[in-house]
This record gives C-alpha cells, structure tokens and sequence, in this order.
C-alpha cells in the first residue's frame, strides 16, 4: 500500500502544477415553484475556486483534484406587476474534480461539491416598503465540462472551462421581516409571518478561465 | 447536425416558463373589520386573509376563493363576508375557466366551509339584507371593467342564503328600464304584506335608479318586479336614501330634486296567476313640502314612527307621523342637510335631534327637542349651538350622547359637542385626521394620520388627550369589537400594530408583519 501511494505521488500531475485556481461566471436555471415565485429569471452569478492535485492515478491522463470554491447570485424579479424582487446567494462549497486529457489542450473534467448557501429575499413595492430575510441551506453540485487550454505547458496551463451541471439546494425557510428604522430606536415586539421555502435548485451552466501551476 | 441537436434538446431543458400567475395584477381589498377579525381579500393569490384578535394573541388564517376579487362587503352584523370574484377566461397557459361567484365567508364560525354562489355575470356591487339571509349583486353605474361583449346593466342576482348554490339559486333578473341603470340597491327588513295570502315575512330590493324605483320580492325573485315612476316632467329625481318601518310594511323615500318624501306602503293584491305578484305598493308623499335633503325615522316611546325630513326650500324640517302622515314643520333657516337622532345606536327612542348645514359650511347647529313633538301643543325646542367655526362634517359617537364636529378638509380642527349640555369642546389635532373610529363603548375617539408615527386617543368621559407611537406611519385605523385597535399600515406585504386597549403601553403591543404573503413561495400556481 505504502508502495503503490508512493508511486501515486511520483506520477501525479504529469502535464501540469498542482495548484488550480479558477474565475467563472454561471447561470442557473431556477425550476421550482417557489424560484419561479420570486421571479422569471436564472440566477446569474460567479465562482472563485481553487483546487489541489491529489495523488490519485488510475488511468494514463487521469487526475483527481480536492476543490473548495466560493460563489455567488442573485437575481432580480417582479411580483403580481407591484413588487420586486431581489434574490441573492453565497455559497461554499469543497469537493472533487476528476479530469482526463482527451487529447492535447482539451480536458474533460467532472465535478461533485457540498457545500452551504446563504440565501438572501427581499421584497419591495413601489412605496417602498419592503421584508426582507436569509437563511442558510445545504448545496450540491454536480457538473461535467471541457477544459479548453489555449497555454499547455508541463508547469502552467491557460484556459477555458465549460461546464453544465445541476444544482440541488435543501429549502431555506424565510420570514417577512420590514427593515428596522433605526438601530436605536426602540421597537414594539414584533412577529412575522412565514413567506414559505425557497429552494434554487437547478440546472447551471458555468464558464471560468483556469489555470494549473 | 449533432451539434445542432445537441443545443436544442439543451436548449429546451433550460427552458422554463414561469407560470402565469405570478404575473397577475394584485389588489389588495381591505382592512375590512368583522367582528373579531379583520379581513383582507387579495385579488392575486385568491384568498381571505383573517386576522383574529379575539385572543391575546392574534391568529392568521386563509380562506381559498375564485380569481380576480372585484369587491368585498361585510353583513351588517360583520358576521359573514361577502366577495364577488371575476373568474378568469383560459386564454394563455395556465389560466382557467372560471365564471363569476360570490363567495360567503363566515367570520364568525371560521370551520363553516366557504360558500360560492354563480352569479352569472361579474357584478360589482353588494346589497344584504339587514337579516343576512339574502343579497343582491349588480352593476355599478360605471360596470366592473372592460371585459365581455354585451353587458346588461339592469341585470341582477338574488342569492338566497340560506339555501345551498343550486341552477335556481342565484337567480338572475333583469328589471324594467326607462332609460336608466340601478345606481344603488337597499333590501329591506323582513316584513308582511298585510292581507296577503301568504303571511310569511319577505324581503323587499328597492332599487334606486334615475326616475324610477323598482321592488322587487325577493324571496320571489321570479315574479314581475313593480316600478314606481318618481320623475315630475323636470330636473330628474334621484333616489337616495330609503329607511324602513317593517311593522307598518312601508318604506320612506328621499331623493333629490323630489317634492316631498315618498312613502312606500305595501298592500296585498290578488295575484293574476299563482305566480303573480300579490302585492301592490301605496305610494303617498309625506308633505315635508320641499325637496328634503336628509330624512332619519325613529320610534317614539309607544312605537310609534316618525320621520324627521329637512327641507331648505321651505326653511323647515318637518316631523311627520308616518302612520298617519300629519306633520309639522320647524322653521330653520340655515339649508339644512344632516340630521342626527340621540342617544343613537340604542335601543330607547331618540331624544334630542341634531341638524347642521354640512354642504353649506355653517358655523352653528341646531338641537331639537324630540319628546312630545308631535303634540302640536307643544312649543317645539330648538335651540342653536353657535360655532367658532364652520361645519363640515358631523358624526355621532357610538353609545354616547356625543357629536363630532369636523371643522376643516384637513380634519385638524375639530369638536366634540355634549348633546347633554350642549356644549362644545374643541380638539386640535397635529395633522390630517386621514382615519379615526370610536372604540366599542364609545370611551374613546382613536385618530391617525399618515404622516405622523402615532395614534392619538381622546378619552370622551374627560377628553383627556393621550397617543401611542408606532415604529411606521399608519394608514388606517379600526377598533375591533373587543376594543383592540388594529392599525395598518399601508403594506402590500400586511403590516399592522395591535394595541390590546387606549390605555395600553408599548409593551402589551404587538407588530404583525407578512401576514399579506404569508407562505406566499410554497403556494403553488
């Protein structure tokens, strides 16, 4: 066993660094009644990510990466013709990437994360009044992609990744809280009435540059 | 070619249609107090959202109704609710079928399941019975809105209440017409028509159109409706006010650009058919002498009715014995056209009648003596309370014997006259008096205005004033019927503060918010 590790560990990341970062962009195609509630738009948002080479090889031209990446959405909607809407989300999230050269300056790569979300709803007519509230759920993702390397050296890659995968967000319950006046001033003991659970689940499509070193 | 396939089948996995109801137009009818509730209808979400503030805690509730809420009315008691929906024509992807209903709701009995009656055409107004136990939808003179190819404005339903929605209940009438279109519909008390064959009391609709009432029998919503011609060959009348006297079958009329007030007394006829209409209505006018301007009746103390008609053509207002229609008129000079009875709201007969000049912005009232007016041997007391300032309004306080005197537009400026003492007492308030309401018992007046953070309090025992700050500018005030005050805010979303009494602190309060969407994301289209 010790042996076969420390064969892992001399053979990995032949074509590339260790180190990956990546900067992306992503739509999510929100498909539940609840996103639909909120409104008619996907959910646009960004990812920073970074990923460590692991000493797994299996196969010739076949890695295994750990990745963490922290991304983010929102999207605006409106409501009944009166109200706005305005959804925003943070997510966290580690997992794997496996990738396998097909052939010279292309990858295919697969992914699955876990993670959390903060997601944000508030609600605003045209006088002005608004409820707003965040909660925070569990999120996973799973997506398969192209990498399309433009730079292919040994110790540094450039490139493109495509990705298209499917989102799965537990519910987060949110609350019809008005925005507070004044941090000071005292306020009459307040109860809100449940707005119900959103869940953003669904389909994404991402698009990053990445780069191994 | 792959590729191609590839992007469209992709393509149509991304798609995804929001459903429509999402983007339906809102509109949200309410407050609307009922007994120990408040009520809101929401045109877009199709539901009744009930307040209760019977316990210390208030609870949310929701009631399903049909599409497109036009209009909602409470019974007169605040027991039921009743809500007029549009329906919906299925034109695009996920709309639905669905014709014009009335929807009853009880309040009260919140397990009772919902009611909903066809009414056949999207009316837009109510009339209930004073019993409950029926209504009346139409027409405004304006109609609901644009849609549909004919709309027929002399068309009605009379939906029985107390009979389940059946292919004869509603039933859908259209009255005679003589050029005009029903601006108004009152349903009477039960009453009897004297000699009539079947003795059971029966509900009268008085519909109140330019020129011409018309009665209909509403427990026989099928037989012929009986259309009085009220016009002169002049300016034409207009119906505007009925009041009834059910013990003597009769019902009083006023209207503008009428000589007199018309009374209305019902008599049995023999039918023509089995069907016919057995009733026939007496028509006598009341000798006030001029076009009055405002009528109330009261019972004297041996149930004896009377009308109290004022008529600025005349200079007078006139006491006219409705069994017998002997009057006699008081000489007032000021164009009187607001008349008050006190104590009101009670069960004992009325003592004392007020009369101001609203339209006519008069800086004075005038109080008469009601006991034994009608013996002309009695000099009649009237007595004029002399004002620093004009009269815009006037409005009785519940359960007292206490009047409201609005002084400007702005309702800053106002005053409280004793009808004891008959004194005044004047009341300045901080801005526009946008809502107020009496609690309950009459103890206090309760105002708000929109641009200032607080309700105010005026304690009528000493008029002691006192106010309560909110955390958000109010939209309307109400006091319930356990004297809990409910202000709204204005909300699309449902905000509200709930004030346990007057004399509450900021502790015992309670803000209520996102009761208006509450559990909005899991309702499905």
């Amino acid at each position: 066993m010790r042996i076969a590790i420390a064969l892992c560990l001399l053979t990995t990341a032949a074509f590339a660094g260790n180190h990956e970062v990546s900067w992306g962009a992503s739509t999510r195609a929100l498909r539940t009644s609840s996103a639909n509630a909120v409104t008619e738009d996907s959910l646009g948002g960004g990812a920073v990510g970074y990923a460590y080479a692991l000493p797994i090889e299996v196969l010739p031209d076949f890695g295994v990466r750990a990745t963490a990446a922290v991304a983010w959405g929102g999207a605006d909607g409106r409501m009944f013709q009166s109200l706005t809407t305005d959804l925003d989300t943070l997510a966290f999230t580690v997992g794997a990437r496996a990738h396998y050269e097909l052939y010279s300056h292309i990858v295919a790569t697969a992914r699955l994360d876990l993670g959390t979300a903060r997601t944000s709803l508030a609600i605003r007519d045209d006088a002005g009044h608004t409820a707003s509230d965040a909660g925070w759920s569990a999120i996973t993702e799973a997506a398969v992609g192209l990498d399309l390397y433009a730079l292919y050296r040994p110790r540094l890659t450039l490139g493109v990744r495509l990705e298209l995968g499917y989102v799965a967000t537990t519910s987060t319950s949110l609350v019809a809280t008005p925005e507070s006046a004044s941090e000071d001033t005292l306020q009459l003991e307040m109860s809100a009435a449940s707005l119900g659970s959103v869940n953003l689940s669904g389909p994404v499509f991402a698009a990053s540059i990445v780069s191994q070193f | 070619m792959r590729i191609a396939i590839l992007c469209v089948l992709l393509t149509a996995c991304w798609e995804d249609d929001r459903p429509i109801v999402w983007d339906r137009q809102r509109v949200v009818l309410g407050p609307i107090p009922m007994k120990s509730q408040i009520a809101y209808v929401d045109s877009a979400l199709d539901r009744v959202t009930l307040l209760d503030l019977a316990a210390d805690h208030p609870t949310l509730s929701a009631k399903k109704i049909g599409r497109r809420a036009v209009v909602a009315v409470p019974s007169p008691d605040r027991h039921l609710l009743f809500v007029i929906t549009r329906g919906e024509e299925a034109i695009h992807e996920g709309e639905i079928d669905e014709p014009p209903q009335c929807w009853v709701i009880d309040t009260v009995h919140t397990e009772v399941p919902v009611v909903a009656y066809q009414i056949g055409s999207p009316f837009d107004r109510i009339a209930v019975a004073p019993d409950n136990s029926m209504i009346v939808t139409y027409f405004s003179a304006a109609g609901p809105d644009e849609a549909g190819f004919f709309r027929n404005p002399n068309e009605l339903a009379v939906v029985h209440l107390l009979e389940p929605p059946s292919a004869d209940n509603p039933t859908l009438k259209t009255i005679r017409s003589f050029g005009s279109v029903p601006e108004g519909v009152t349903l009477s008390p039960p009453m009897i028509v004297p000699g009539a064959a079947d003795a059971t009391p029966r509900t009268f609709a008085f519909v109140l159109s330019s020129n011409n009432l018309t009665m209909i029998d509403a427990n026989h919503p099928t037989r012929r409706e009986v259309s009085i011609r009220l016009d002169l060959g002049g300016q034409p009348v207009l119906p505007r006010e009925i009041v009834f006297a059910p013990n003597t079958s009769s019902a009083y009329v006023r209207s503008d650009n009428a000589r007199d007030v018309l009374q209305v007394l019902i008599e049995a006829v023999p039918p023509a058919t089995a069907e016919g209409v057995d009733f026939n209505p007496l028509l006598a006018e009341l000798g006030a002498g001029g076009g009055p301007t405002d009528i109330a009746v009261y019972d004297d103390p041996t149930q004896r009715r009377y009308i109290l008609a004022s008529t600025p053509n005349t200079g007078e207002v006139v006491i006219i014995d409705a069994d017998t229609a002997q009057f006699r008129a008081v000489p007032i000079s000021d164009p009187i056209d607001r008349i008050l009875l006190f104590p009101a709201g009670v069960d004992t007969p009325p003592t004392k009648a007020l009369f101001a000049s609203v339209g006519a912005k008069v800086p004075r009232v005038h109080i008469l003596d009601l006991v034994n007016i009608q013996d002309p041997l009695t000099q009649a007391k009237l007595r004029t309370v002399v004002l620093d300032k004009p009269v815009r309004d006037v409005v009785p306080v519940p359960g007292r014997e206490l009047a409201m005197l609005v002084h400007d537009d702005a309702r800053t400026v106002l005053g409280l006259l004793d009808m004891d003492t008959e004194s005044t007492s004047p009341l300045l308030g901080v801005g526009k008096l946008d809502s107020y309401d009496f609690s309950p018992s009459g103890s206090y007046l309760i105002g708000a205005t929109s641009t200032v953070s607080r309700v105010g309090f005026v304690a009528l025992d000493n008029l002691h004033p006192t106010d309560f700050r909110l955390d958000d500018p109010p939209a309307r005030v109400l006091s319930a019927a356990n004297a809990k005050i409910f202000v709204d805010h204005g909300d699309p979303l449902g905000h509200a503060t709930i004030i346990p009494s007057p004399t509450a602190t900021r502790d015992e309060a309670l803000v209520l918010t996102g009761f208006l969407t509450a559990n909005l994301l899991d309702e499905g289209p």
